[in-house]
């Protein structure tokens, strides 16, 4: 997998994955748009139908591809528009976050949120947020590798 | 005495396999590798005369199950072969009405690398197992070793020896069953409480060592998809490149695969050409697994599976 090269700590910027679900948090992303609220052009939303569509190989390739943070958001419980795949997807994410944060990966890379799509605000929130904690454990090298070990915070 | 043993047992399952009316028989059958015992599907009830039992049988044999779906079957089962079976009978994989189960009370399994690391070159002859010990025959004259060190690490840390719900329960082998005196989380729990750098470096060592030779997902009883996810090209989800990217995609989601499904038999770190400690990657999730959901696989063939259903109140300290 190609990487891009180790640019000065400065200049870097945070780069996330942000699988959205189509009925709730791509609607919300889509109202801070139109509210012309700000947030950090650090993710790069992928629309997705649901929250539960989402499986560990998806986070796992955003990460092995380059992503230094992925975010996954749906419904809040009880909205969904397939009624419970937030909730099937909601135990799957647990395991995966508590295994992940086992194997070393930063708990602040996998990130995981109910968001409206009356949460416009929220959503702006939600992604200044992020950002904050991705920046704060820095650029992503890859798994298993020396540098992992010790990232810069 | 465990030819006696063997010899009784032989005819126990003879017995049970002519009135019974079975096609076949799924058990061991001695190996040409030394320390190891070949899993065989016996056919006729004459074969049986090569079956053997011994502190070498690791391997699950649940996973010979996936391959020969039909007739009326019959399975010497351990322990940790019962639960797979369980799990694949909730995934509707096996029916139930079709196996004929032969329960051993299982005395735990002996590690072939800590042998051969003591005893280089050591033949399958030279190891006879009795009682709490284990003599083997060298040279220089016999050697008696306590059986509880030489087990492996997945058995000494099994609760479920005795195989429950079966047609038959055998007698207990005539090499003693240790007390578990550990578990996975005692394992588990210290690695999840070091620091972050210090685990990293950890998995980076173990898991850097791996050849993606695939044999822990082939020997795996519960690996059964016809198309695996590392074999998919639309998408290419992995290669099998040796790049750390792969190593880690290929383990973390075998790991998630496995989740609410792991009946740590021990047969993946087992069959590691790599000795790479499998059971504290999978050992992680079966607690995690017992920690939030309250479940251990394979003791109830009619619960649904973890990750396959939920709760209107499962935790939800990971939603930011």
């Amino acid at each position: 997998m190609e990487r891009t090269p180790q640019v000065a700590k400065e200049a870097w910027e945070p780069r996330i994955v942000a699988f959205l679900c189509r009925w709730c948090s791509y609607a919300g992303a889509d109202l801070a748009g139109v509210s012309r609220l700000s947030y950090p052009p650090t993710t790069r939303v992928i629309l997705v139908p649901c929250s539960s569509r989402i499986s560990p190989y998806h986070i796992t390739k955003a990460l092995m591809a380059g992503a230094d943070g992925v975010l996954v958001s749906g419904c809040h419980p009880g909205d969904c528009h397939y009624l419970t795949g937030n909730l099937v997807a909601r135990r799957k994410f647990i395991v995966l976050k508590r295994l992940l944060a086992y194997l070393g990966i930063e708990e602040a890379r996998v990130l995981f949120s109910w968001i409206s799509a009356s949460e416009g605000e929220e959503f702006a929130e939600l992604i200044r947020e992020i950002t904050e904690k991705v920046r704060a454990v820095g650029p992503f090298r890859g798994f298993l590798r020396e540098e992992t070990r010790d990232t810069h915070v | 005495m465990s030819e006696d043993y063997t010899r009784a047992l032989v005819e126990t399952l003879r017995e049970a396999f002519e009135r019974e009316g079975l096609d076949r028989w799924i058990a061991y059958a001695p190996s040409r590798v030394p320390l190891r015992v070949r899993p065989t599907v016996f056919t006729s009830p004459d074969e049986l005369d090569n079956l053997i039992f011994n502190g070498f049988c690791v391997q699950n044999l649940a996973g010979y199950l996936k391959h020969h779906p039909e007739g009326r079957v019959g399975v010497l089962v351990k322990g940790c072969d019962r639960r797979a079976i369980n799990v694949l009978i909730q995934e509707k994989q096996v029916s139930r009405e079709n196996l004929f189960l032969a329960g051993i009370p299982c005395p735990g399994m002996l590690s072939r690398t800590r042998l051969l690391e003591e005893f280089p070159g050591l033949q399958s002859d030279q190891v006879e197992e009795s009682g709490e010990t284990v003599t083997v025959r060298t040279p220089d004259g016999p050697r008696t070793l306590s059986r509880d060190d030489m087990l492996l690490p997945t058995c000494r840390s099994c609760h479920h020896r005795i195989p429950e719900d079966v047609e038959l329960l055998l007698g207990p082998p005539p090499f003693a069953a240790p007390e578990a005196e550990m578990d996975f989380s005692a394992e588990v729990g210290p690695i999840g409480e070091m620091p972050r750098n210090q685990r990293a470096a950890l998995f980076a060592d173990e898991l850097s060592r791996c050849i993606l030779c695939y044999a822990c997902r082939n020997i795996c009883p519960l690996c059964y998809c016809d198309t695996c996810f590392t074999d998919v090209n639309q998408p290419a989800w992995m290669t099998p490149a040796l790049e750390p990217g792969n190593i880690f995609f290929y383990h973390v989601n075998r790991m998630m695969h496995m989740a609410g499904r792991c009946v740590a038999c021990g047969s993946c770190e087992w069959v590691c050409p790599e000795h790479i400690p499998l059971r504290l990657l999978y050992g992680k999730i079966t607690a995690d697994v017992a920690e939030l959901f309250s479940y251990e696989a394979g003791l109830d063939a009619t619960l649904p599976q973890p990750l396959s259903h939920f709760s209107e109140d499962d935790p939800d300290e990971h939603i930011g």
